[in-house]
């Protein structure tokens, strides 16, 4: 027992603990405001930069004039033009996730492709029109046996770190990049990468193949040049936020992932002099700053538009779209041409859902227009059917009459033959979805109820978080359908697409699929030395795809996302968190 | 009562060594990859082997519990597979923003609850009594996130009096601290306030029919006194038990107050390790939070020897 004396709060004595109530609230109140001290005693992951704030309730309703009709923007392959905007101002971007990591070169995740976008810069990119365009060389030379590819350097490139990039700091990401991507497989071809010079880099591959330039504009674990001296011998994950150097117009400063990322003007950066176009061209930095808030919660980012605490919010429910037209100083718009091209998955080491039968009974039956309505809540505006494996603006867009009569043909007799023929009897089918992607959850809804109230299938809709969903792709029981879509590949990476089909690729994505036919189709596809070539042999794919349904096609969707409508020179594409060329009028 | 307090504190090893085994076989049980989660859902095999590999995650589960075991005896929680920091510098750097919300939240819960349960009671039976009770059954009926979602639209989006969310420290701007958290905490404290409202007004009817109140107001005492003195302090113990179990339930809450108000506190930090799968940041996380809970528990235990004297625990 100890006694502390009649100044201490607490008194011990043989009887008990006595305190008087006026100590008590004394103690009661140091208590309290101890514990808030201590909560405001270390920096806090916000407390730089500031939380994104509101608008000022005097100034939201006339510092941005309301717009009396706002008009949804539509994509627009017009380029825009350099110099013509006013530069200053912090721009607030919400993302709906939070990058698992900076690296770029590692990670395929869309918030690490959304914040490197403006930083990291590739050899050549997209324009508008999804061509190939020199982002950091001049152009490129192909040799007339298919198999050398040289690319001369833009010479005066400065990294963030002030040093010129030279081709061995391209050799060196090279290397880093074979090492810790998750594109290994495409660039299977390649031979050898060396530099012939100080500003010139040769990439030689085994056998000719188109598909290498995709190969090097792929956003998704991107071939991103970095300084040599900083990336040499860092595996995965290992680059910290300072090690994040690259040669894009805004420099990446400081990270709290899960909650913001900072990047800031990169000072020394020279934009091209042509007009910018896609991820390529003359990108004028016009911010002093981007801030990327991960915000998960839709609901909050609707809020977050409509009160001025961002500038722009991606990933909203397309129910929203008539609340935002109507809110004044936002202007919403539908981002086109996919936001998801979205496919059921079958289990292909399962007795029915690897049987073609019953997978071309369901594709029979299927009415897209119900997995539309479900997964749009009935806005008609952000869904699209198509048959194509690749969206219509895509150079690779296939018109195929046998996949327009095959895709969402429902036709109920002919399914319930099919299902007939597979020999389905009643067997419990499990789908499993996640609520972590709403547009999966509901298209899996829509599908099993179909699948049962149609044809009788014994569907159960099995609900799990979204990693134990692709963690079950490897498993071959326990489960008939799962569910997942693609972007990119739908639009600017075919051969990714394709290339899951292939029973070289193992696990994962393949989904346990192995067809001969396929296989050969794919190397044909890879091994395609020009456009028109990779073309036939996407048609012949495609052709197949409509016979064996290695995954099932169901709705293209278009995401709505919306920008403070003082906001100017956001371009709706492919990727639209392009805020280079932007500013605040 | 030191003799109680330092065993209380030495039944808390055992418990935190069953929290973290628990812990660790759950979410090391759970299907799901880190790497997966880490790579991308197109990740080769092979490469997603090396990574496990590199993270030991190829190993049986009770040699990485083992391992798990030896470095937090040496206080190394062990570094979160996606943030890149130690588990307790990410738990450490986050968890202010949960104990502001959680403590706000509380203070409103205490402040309204209990004010209202003493006005119920002391009008007991008149139209008071009912609207009071009545919006204190509707408080604690209605979940939290739906609450969130409807502040957020009166008061941050229509009338724009409070930011949507976010979190601005006490020592950057006390002012925007307080109207960053007012939202949130009042979306986490309302529904507490109705149950500590509920249970004020009960324990108060109790009381104020006794004899002792009944004494003390033949003496002449002012009611005031008589309600505040004598009434609500013997009234107390059972408030106390309830407050001390939403101080609990408080901090477990505010995991989705902080998503809906995209507050970067140590609940989401845990809920984004759940669904990445960060094993590490997951069980740092709960273990920590484990210890405040067993702390809150000690700290209403020691209230009660206050409160009545009549209770020993020597």
């Amino acid at each position: 027992m100890t006694e502390k004396g009649h100044d201490g709060a607490f008194t011990n004595t043989p009887q008990g603990i006595h305190m008087t109530r006026r100590k008590f609230l004394v103690a009661a109140s140091t208590v309290t405001a101890s514990g808030l001290l201590a909560a405001c005693a270390q920096p806090t992951p916000t407390a730089v930069p500031p939380a994104p704030t509101a608008a000022k309730p005097a100034a939201a309703p006339t510092a941005v004039p309301p717009t009396a009709a706002p008009v949804a923007v539509q994509p627009t392959a017009a380029p825009v033009a350099a110099g013509a905007g006013k530069y200053g101002g912090v721009f607030k971007a919400a993302i709906s996730a939070a990058p698992p990591m900076l690296d770029g070169m590692a990670s395929s995740s869309l918030a690490t492709i959304q914040i490197q976008s403006g930083t990291m810069e590739t050899l050549i990119n997209l324009k508008e029109d999804y061509s190939h365009a020199p982002l950091l060389t001049t152009g490129w030379d192909i040799s007339a046996d298919g198999t050398t590819y040289t690319f001369p350097l833009r010479q005066g490139v400065l990294f963030h770190n002030g040093k010129e990039m030279t081709a061995d700091d391209v050799v060196a990401s090279t290397k880093r990049f074979l090492e810790v991507t998750t594109r290994a497989a495409q660039f299977a071809l390649l031979d050898s990468y060396t530099a012939a010079d100080k500003y010139t880099v040769v990439f030689k591959l085994k056998k000719p193949s188109a598909a290498f330039l995709d190969a090097l504009v792929s956003f998704a674990s991107g071939l991103y040049i970095m300084p040599k001296e900083i990336i040499e011998g860092k595996k995965a994950n290992e680059l910290t936020v300072a090690d994040m150097i690259g040669t894009g117009p805004y420099k990446l400063v400081e990270a709290k992932l899960g909650d913001y990322v900072r990047t800031v003007r990169f000072d020394k950066f020279v934009p091209l002099p042509e007009p910018g176009s896609g991820m390529v061209g003359g990108k004028i930095p016009y911010f002093d700053e981007i801030i990327w808030y991960s915000v998960p919660e839709a609901a909050t980012r609707v809020a977050g538009i409509e009160t001025g605490t961002y500038d722009w919010v991606e990933a909203l429910p397309a129910t929203a779209y008539d609340e935002l037209k109507a809110s004044a100083g936002v202007t919403p718009y539908v981002s086109k041409p996919c936001d998801w091209m979205i496919y059921l998955f079958p289990n292909h080491a399962d007795k029915f859902a690897g049987n073609v039968k019953f997978r071309q009974a369901i594709a029979a039956m299927l009415d897209m227009d119900e997995i539309g309505m479900a997964v749009t809540g009935g806005v008609k505006e952000f869904y699209t059917l198509d048959a194509s494996l690749w969206v219509p603006e895509s150079t690779w867009h296939v018109e195929d009459e046998t996949a327009k009569k095959l895709y969402n043909e429902k036709n109920l007799d002919k399914a319930k033959q099919l299902l007939k023929e597979s020999g389905y009897a009643g067997e419990q089918i499990n789908m499993s979805t996640n609520k972590s992607y709403d547009w999966m959850y509901k298209t899996v809804l829509s599908a099993a109820d179909q699948m049962q109230k149609k044809l009788g299938i014994n569907t159960n809709v099995v609900v799990m978080d979204w990693a134990a969903q692709q963690k079950q792709w490897d498993e071959t029981a326990g489960w008939q359908f799962s569910i997942s879509g693609v972007r990119g590949q739908a639009i600017a990476a075919p051969g990714d697409l394709v290339g899951y089909w292939s029973s070289k690729t193992k696990g994962g994505l393949n989904l346990h699929y192995n067809n001969p036919a396929m296989d050969k189709l794919v190397e044909e596809e890879q091994a395609a030395a020009t456009t028109e070539q990779r073309k036939a042999a996407y048609a012949k794919i495609q052709a197949l795809y409509y016979t064996e349904f290695p995954w099932m096609k169901t709705i293209t969707t278009y995401g709505l996302e919306a920008h403070r409508s003082n906001i100017v020179g956001i371009r709706p594409w492919y990727r639209s968190f392009r805020f280079w060329n932007v500013w605040r009028s | 009562m030191t003799t109680y307090i330092a065993r209380r504190l030495l039944v808390f090893i055992p418990t935190l060594l069953v929290v973290a085994v628990l812990v660790f076989l759950m979410i090391s049980l759970v299907p799901g990859d880190p790497v997966m989660e880490m790579l991308g859902m197109d990740a080769p095999p092979d490469a997603v082997a090396a990574k496990r590999i590199e993270l030991g995650l190829d190993k049986p589960v009770w040699m990485r519990l083992g391992w798990w075991f030896g470095r937090a005896l040496r206080g190394d929680l062990g570094r979160s597979y996606f943030l890149g920091e130690p588990v307790i510098q990410a738990v450490a750097e986050r968890f202010p923003v949960t104990l502001s919300l959680s403590l706000f939240a509380l203070l409103i819960s205490m402040g309204l609850g209990v004010t209202a349960g003493i006005i119920a009671s002391v009008k007991h039976g008149s139209a008071v009594d009912w609207g009071v009770m009545i919006v204190a059954l509707l408080a604690l009926s209605v979940p939290g996130f739906w609450l969130a979602l409807n502040l957020i639209f009166l008061f941050a989006v229509h009338w724009r009096w409070f930011p949507i969310g976010g979190y601005v420290s006490l020592v950057q701007d006390p002012l925007q601290f307080v109207r960053h958290l007012t939202l949130p905490a009042l979306s986490l404290g309302l529904v507490h306030a109705g149950v500590t409202a509920r249970m004020t007004r009960s324990c108060m009817l109790e009381v104020l029919g006794s004899d002792y109140v009944r004494t003390a107001r033949a003496k002449g005492l002012p009611e005031k006194v008589v309600i505040i003195r004598h009434a609500l302090k013997s009234a107390l113990i059972p408030i106390v038990t309830v407050i001390g179990i939403s101080a609990g339930v408080l901090l477990g809450g505010s995991v989705i107050i902080e998503t809906v108000y995209n507050l970067p506190g140590a609940g989401r930090l845990v809920v984004e390790g759940v669904q990445r799968r960060d094993y590490p940041v997951v069980q740092g996380g709960i273990l920590f939070i484990t210890c405040i809970y067993l702390g809150i528990n000690l700290l209403v235990d020691i209230l009660y020897a206050w409160l009545d004297p009549r209770i020993r625990y020597n």
